[in-house]
């Protein structure tokens, strides 16, 4: 059976280093030793170098350490976290990895609704065969919870998180878990967004979470939409109107174009681009958009059926996020009271 | 991190050009359907769900969550939230920091504050979460009737024993 050490040795190097900009000498250093499992948190002032033993000895259940440095201001205290640590016999370690499909590395990681995600985790320390082990040896929590976009994707419009799924974990070792789609809750992917939150949970008195071991979290974007505009309802021009596409939540790593190519529509036909009408998404968040072209009538001047096509690569691939099939005749006569189509 | 950049190709010069497979981009009633599978990753992975859902309790980057201050005439001091077990006449507890008088490490409270404060020291079974002894309890007893704010200690240091607190409650 492991044993828990009576007390250990304590060391800080905290000043300047974490207060750079700050007048060292405006602020003391608190350490506290909180019991994990339901018993006292002692405190007391330290120097901001040093070493000392904890307060107590380190119980069965564990210590949490705080390292606090405080100072008076006008009007009030100011208080800064500067360091946290866990001490205990049985307090497991563990690691948790979101890995998607977009090599975006700037930030939280993130993908799409529809494309799900790996979830990564390993755990150590646990002593699943010992039978003299306490429970909070034998098992961590994992705890799922998701916050969904109120309006907008910036971080403000983030709701509270609300719990998707718990679970334990009863065995040392790296395994993975797989989330096709997305949890993200709602009925509409091309609105539906949010963060998917992973925590690894110590319980160090084998039933309250409150020991965190990692975290991993995942931005999930809804799916990208686009719409043709300037046709009126017509499928036959002497000469191609000016057009429009109004693109929605496009993709943060993605580039958006139109082609086209002669014929009815057949998904996977390579077309010619529409050269000025490519947009480059590299952001945080989706965006919008709107792709204008009043000279496509000098680029397909030939009468037949085509079709045009939205694609957008992304790190999931090329997509065609819509498509309409139009008939050019140069030759177009129209009589009669079809004010629209009166062109001789 | 970037800001927003919508790039038109033509002003970088680049026009996409389509190397791999163009696929249908995914419908709504498609998503929808393959969203009902939620937690099956975890029931595929033979992971437990525990038996009742785990309370979590996160920690905090707020020092007032776990702290107090006790104010007197001199100035004040922060101590552990629930290490003072009676207020006296003297001194006041409050969860912010006056505007105004100085802080002050716990010696120098103690000190300038002694005659309005009663120390009551315990154990390190009690801290630990042992049973609060008869003895402890009257000492706190004590200390209210007596006008005088009453804190624990341990190694003349304050500190709580969440113990104390629920069983005065009681």
């Amino acid at each position: 059976m492991k044993t828990a050490p009576s007390a250990i040795f304590l060391s800080a190097l905290i000043l300047p280093a974490a207060l750079a900009d700050d007048d060292a000498d405006d602020w003391s250093v608190l350490l506290k030793q909180r019991h994990l499992v339901a018993a006292g948190t002692y405190q007391d002032y330290v120097d901001h170098e040093g070493s000392r033993m904890s307060f107590a000895p380190i119980p069965e259940g564990g210590s949490e350490f705080e390292l606090w440095a405080i100072r008076q201001i006008p009007g009030g205290l100011e208080s800064r976290l500067l360091d946290t640590e866990n001490v205990g016999a049985y307090l497991p370690t563990g690691t948790l990895e979101v890995i998607t499909m977009d090599p975006y590395d700037e930030g939280t990681p993130r993908t799409r609704i529809d494309q799900g995600f790996q979830v990564i985790y390993s755990v150590d320390g646990l002593l699943p065969s010992d039978p003299d082990a306490p429970l909070a040896a034998r098992q961590v929590l994992l705890d799922h919870n998701i916050a969904t976009y109120t309006a907008g994707y910036e971080d403000d419009n983030l709701g509270p998180e609300a719990s998707f799924h718990q679970t334990l974990i009863m065995k040392n070792g790296r395994d993975e878990l797989v989330f096709i789609p997305s949890n993200i809750p709602g009925s509409d992917p091309y609105t539906d967004a949010g963060v998917e939150v992973f925590r690894l949970y110590a319980l160090p008195d084998g039933e309250i979470a409150q020991l965190q071991l990692a975290e991993a979290k995942v931005n999930v974007w809804p799916l990208s939409e686009a719409s043709f505009g300037g046709l009126d309802g017509k499928d036959t021009f002497r000469t191609v109107p000016e057009i429009t596409v109004n693109l929605k939540n496009l993709y943060p790593n993605s580039t958006t174009w139109v082609q086209y190519y002669p014929g009815s529509e057949k998904l996977g036909t390579k077309g010619t681009t529409l050269s000025d009408s490519a947009i480059v998404v590299k952001d945080r968040v989706p965006r919008d958009s709107v792709l204008k072209f009043d000279r496509i009538g000098e680029t397909i001047t030939e009468s037949g059926v085509y079709t045009l096509e939205v694609l957008t690569e992304t790190p999931f691939g090329i997509e065609r996020l819509e498509y309409t099939t139009i008939t050019v005749q140069k030759d177009l006569v129209v009589r009669g009271s079809v004010n629209s189509l009166t062109e001789e | 991190m970037k800001s927003s950049a919508l790039i038109p190709l033509a002003v970088l010069g680049l026009v996409p050009t389509v190397a791999a497979e163009i696929k249908a981009a995914p419908s709504a009633e498609e998503v929808n359907a393959r969203r009902q599978t939620g937690t099956t990753a975890y029931h595929r992975a033979g992971l437990k769900v525990p038996a009742k859902k785990v309370e979590v309790r996160l920690q905090s980057a707020d020092l007032m969550d776990t702290t107090r201050i006790l104010v007197g005439p001199n100035g004040y001091t922060l101590v552990p939230a629930d290490s003072v077990v009676a207020t006296g006449r003297l001194l006041t507890l409050a969860k912010e920091a006056p505007a105004s008088g100085k802080l002050m490490r716990w010696e120098e409270f103690i000190r300038v504050h002694r005659a309005g404060l009663r120390m009551i020291t315990v154990s390190d079974e009690a801290l630990a979460g042992g049973e609060v002894t008869k003895g402890l309890k009257n000492a706190v007893s004590a200390a209210e009737r007596s006008g005088l704010t009453a804190i624990t200690v341990y190694n003349n240091n304050p500190v709580s024993v969440p113990k104390l607190i629920s069983s005065s409650k009681s």
